[in-house]
């Protein structure tokens, strides 16, 4: 029978991560661009996050323990075949220009040109560019050297100015 | 440091804004965590054995269907960059049978993706009519609108079609699409429309066929080495082996109702899917390792065609 001690930890858990979810859910939502698999990656966060529970609530920036956790869950794991639909080419070419104007055109570009990038690379934009690590706090994020960040943010950049004719 | 440039900047901006405005799903907000981990394992489990059930059974299936028609169906056509079948003939449309006064109807072929092709012109008649006859190829929609009292009813002699459409009104209606008919049998099809004497209407019909021209796929990436040529085919199918590289990533279109579905056939990795005739898709796969075979799973009659490729040096 549950009392109210046993439930001291499941609460100061909930009080230390409730803060981090949605931050690393955009973050896997970044990496993975996938709402599902998103959701997958954090909750394999929270559960790992919840195994070592009892040295993480000892640390002073568990959210970092966790960041760490999230990016190398999204990158390192097999990921499975995802589906990603295109635009209704026809329906697009029928229907004029949209409400949205060529705002709306910019960011199907732009989707489609993120999806070209491996998780790695997303992984490096998203934590140079969005959160502003340093490249020596992404390599630790990530688990690799420095330099290999560096490759994979200049991969990144090169392929997405391809794709959107950014030269 | 690594120019980014103003305008890669904004566009990159503008992409993670639309991320973060994402919600997490309530599942995340009220974590669990010991119910978490029982679900997740069961449905790892429900989800690895549907997986090897359906590859198992799409197989058999596919056996079953090339073994039940040897001389009165065509193989699917795995031969990578062979010629589609040619278009079939349609009887041709004839005028239409009565010309009713301009009513302000909808623009038609809204709807209808590219890939289809219109079977019967759009037809304007009050009261109950007979569209000219047509071949089915496939499975056949309609676009349709209706001013008056009552509803469309869309019915075939041999009772394979019978539908309700949606009531009209007073004014004209939004063009709905139809649930689909079919697959309906290679012979003539007449659909009669039985509306009230007074309701005025106008149609249109298309149909997904099966022998239609697929899209063209998308370009690939610059560099990209091609492991599965593009390979067309119908219904249920094995792709030619490859060894995947690392960053693997194909791109398909189908045609026809339901989904498509890409299994790596040690039943290891799971599928990508999509809305058949309605746009392409594609999908992802981050792995470097032993040969492997992807399985297409579609319906029976549905027409696909899919490339694999991977791009060295993107992982």
């Amino acid at each position: 029978m549950a009392t109210a001690g046993d439930d001291a930890p499941e609460r100061a858990f909930e009080a230390a991560v409730t803060s981090d979810v949605r931050r690393l859910y955009s973050l896997a939502l970044s990496i993975l661009d996938d709402t599902g698999e998103a959701e997958d990656a954090v909750q394999e966060t929270l559960l790992k996050a919840w195994r070592a529970w009892d040295s993480l609530s000892q640390m002073d920036r568990p959210a970092a323990w966790l960041t760490r956790v999230c990016v190398n869950h999204c990158i390192s794991r097999r990921r499975m075949l995802r589906a990603r639909g295109w635009p209704m080419l026809g329906l697009i070419d029928r229907a004029g220009p949209p409400s949205g104007g060529s705002r709306d055109a910019e960011r199907i570009d732009m989707d489609r040109a993120y999806r070209r990038l491996s998780n790695k690379q997303r992984a490096a934009i998203t934590l140079k560019y969005r959160h502003g690590y340093s490249v020596d706090e992404c390599a630790v994020f990530m688990g690799c050297r420095p330099g290999t960040v560096r490759t994979h943010l200049e991969r990144a950049l090169t392929t997405l100015r391809k794709e959107l004719r950014d030269d | 440091m690594i120019d980014i440039g103003p305008r890669l900047d904004s566009r990159l901006r503008d992409k993670f804004d639309r991320i973060e405005a994402e919600t997490p799903p309530p599942s995340l907000m009220s974590f669990d965590p010991h119910a978490t981990r029982g679900s997740h394992r069961l449905l790892n489990l429900i989800a690895g054995v549907a997986a090897i059930a359906v590859v198992a059974g799409g197989a058999a299936a596919f056996a079953l269907e090339l073994s039940g028609h040897p001389h009165t169906r065509r193989a699917p056509s795995l031969a990578s960059g062979g010629a589609l079948p040619s278009m079939p003939i349609y009887s041709p449309a004839p005028p239409p049978p009565h010309v009713i006064a301009p009513v302000p109807m909808p623009v038609y072929g809204t709807g209808f993706p590219r890939s289809w092709y219109t079977v019967i012109p759009v037809t304007k008649h009050t009261g109950s009519g007979v569209l000219p006859a047509f071949i089915p190829e496939g499975w056949v929609y309609v676009q349709y609108a209706c001013v008056g009292a009552g509803h469309l009813q869309i019915v075939t002699s041999d009772g394979t079609v019978n539908e309700n459409l949606k009531p009209c009104t007073g004014h004209p209606v939004d063009a709905g699409i139809s649930l689909a008919y079919g697959p309906l049998s290679r012979s003539p099809v007449a659909l009669k429309v039985v509306a009230g004497p007074s309701v005025r209407w106008e149609i249109v019909v298309a149909e997904t066929a099966p022998p239609l021209t697929l899209p063209t796929l998308p370009a690939l990436p610059a560099g990209a080495k091609v492991l599965v040529p593009l390979t067309f085919g119908e219904g249920i199918a094995a792709l030619p082996s490859f060894t995947p590289r690392g960053f693997n990533a194909m791109e398909w279109w189908c045609s026809g109702p339901g989904g498509m579905q890409v299994f790596v056939s040690n039943g290891n990795s799971s599928m990508g899917s999509s809305d058949c005739g309605v746009g392409g898709g594609g999908g992802t796969d981050d792995y470097a390792g032993k040969r492997e075979t992807l399985v297409v799973d579609v319906n029976p009659a549905n027409r696909w065609e899919i490339i694999v490729y991977w791009v060295p040096g993107s992982s």
